[in-house]
């Protein structure tokens, strides 16, 4: 999922850049003192995340988790993202400083669209609809996530349709692996500690 | 319920092969007058049949497709060969990766006339030219030589040259992890601290 530095267009990074500056604004503003802790668990959890791949077969995926930092923390996830990527690319040389906006806005926006989606959902007093709402948001997250990087290649040049054949296929086994965890985080900090699930519903 | 959710939880971080992805790592190197190219992704995939695009200066010169195991090569032409120039061999991977090594021109230069001497079998020159206990010894020509065991040290190189570019890669260490780790913490307790004060 992380672009590499030099392969998008100027206006695709303006583009990025902009969506990644005006959804953490307004992911800063509407974040409350008492979210901050939340959204530093969830940072390093997407920060790490990424480093950790489930065997698979021959191959192996990585995790992304974009949909859990989305359903907790709303826009919230936009500086939490931000944050995780920033260091990721200092630290792992993934992705870059350049293509960060574009990086980012692909993460965050899909997980902010699984939040006013599907919150509602995972919030549900029947348990059923918290593992259905958590599953959703964990496997169109990565979905609409794959969408946005092929959409970010097809306006660089690439062809769309080989982009996001690429991009979708690559992330079925993830889409599904991401959809289980995320269902079974939400159902569970449901029950522990529902006011973290709560805290973001406005 | 409760516990068996914590131990699936810890069971997946656990069980899973902790590494890192994300980048192309490219490795080329020149064998008598052709450029070679390892590109492989930085989990150790190779990265099948990605886009490699030869550059001289900012002048697209070649682009051409790699095999599945993740390596390509060009023929250098001759023009560059008589009058060597840095090389920038980028490769392009699916999903936007993309990664590039620069053949620096003294690596082209070394091999401008063993280019011409990669069809002489060279071991069979060696042989036939050594000195043995029943033949005189034969004045073997300089530079012939010295092409010969430029071509026979770049192959014997090979290898250390991958291994070098290996540790050139930036490795993935817990001190990173965990530095990282540090850094959000840190700048989410500014967050708050501003949080706290508005």
């Amino acid at each position: 999922m992380h672009i590499s530095e030099g392969v998008l267009s100027p206006p695709v990074l303006i583009t990025g850049a902009a969506i990644t500056l005006v959804g953490t604004w307004i992911g800063l503003k509407n974040t409350k003192a008492q979210q901050v802790p939340l959204m530093a668990v969830l940072t390093s959890t997407f920060f790490v995340a990424s480093l950790i791949h489930v065997p698979l077969g021959p191959s192996s995926v990585h995790l992304v988790l974009n949909g859990l930092v989305g359903i907790l923390l709303g826009f919230g996830a936009f500086p939490s993202i931000l944050i995780a990527l920033l260091l990721q690319a200092l630290f792992f040389q993934f992705g870059g400083i350049i293509v960060l906006g574009a990086n980012t806005a692909n993460m965050a926006l899909p997980a902010v669209i699984v939040y006013l989606l599907f919150k509602k959902l995972c919030i549900s007093e029947k348990r059923r609809n918290r593992i259905i709402g958590g599953f959703l948001s964990g496997s169109i997250s990565i979905i609409l996530s794959g969408t946005m990087v092929a959409l970010c290649l097809f306006f660089t040049g690439s062809n769309f349709n080989h982009a996001a054949k690429t991009v979708l296929i690559a992330h079925v086994p993830i889409m599904i692996i991401e959809g289980i965890i995320t269902a079974l985080v939400v159902d569970f900090i449901f029950r522990v500690k529902p006011e973290m699930l709560l805290g973001t519903e406005h | 319920m409760r516990e068996k959710i914590v131990i699936l939880a810890i069971g997946i971080v656990f069980l899973a092969n902790i590494s890192y992805a994300h980048r192309v790592d490219v490795f080329c190197w020149v064998d008598a007058g052709t450029i070679k190219c390892m590109a492989k992704f930085s989990t150790g995939d190779a990265v099948v049949k990605g886009t490699f695009k030869v550059f001289e200066g900012n002048k697209l010169i070649f682009t051409g497709t790699g095999d599945r195991k993740g390596n390509f090569s060009y023929r250098i032409p001759d023009r560059i060969l008589k009058h060597p120039k840095d090389l920038k061999i980028v490769c392009i991977a699916e999903m936007g990766h993309k990664n590039y090594w620069i053949v620096r021109k003294d690596e082209l230069s070394s091999t401008v006339s063993s280019q011409e001497d990669n069809s002489v079998d060279n071991e069979n020159f060696l042989e036939e030219k050594s000195p043995s206990a029943n033949s005189k010894p034969v004045a073997i020509d300089y530079n012939k030589l010295k092409e010969i065991v430029s071509v026979v040290v770049d192959k014997k190189l090979v290898p250390i040259r991958e291994d070098l570019a290996e540790l050139k890669e930036p490795k993935l260490s817990f001190r990173d992890i965990l530095g990282g780790i540090g850094y959000i913490m840190g700048i989410m307790g500014i967050i708050m601290y501003f949080k706290s004060r508005a």
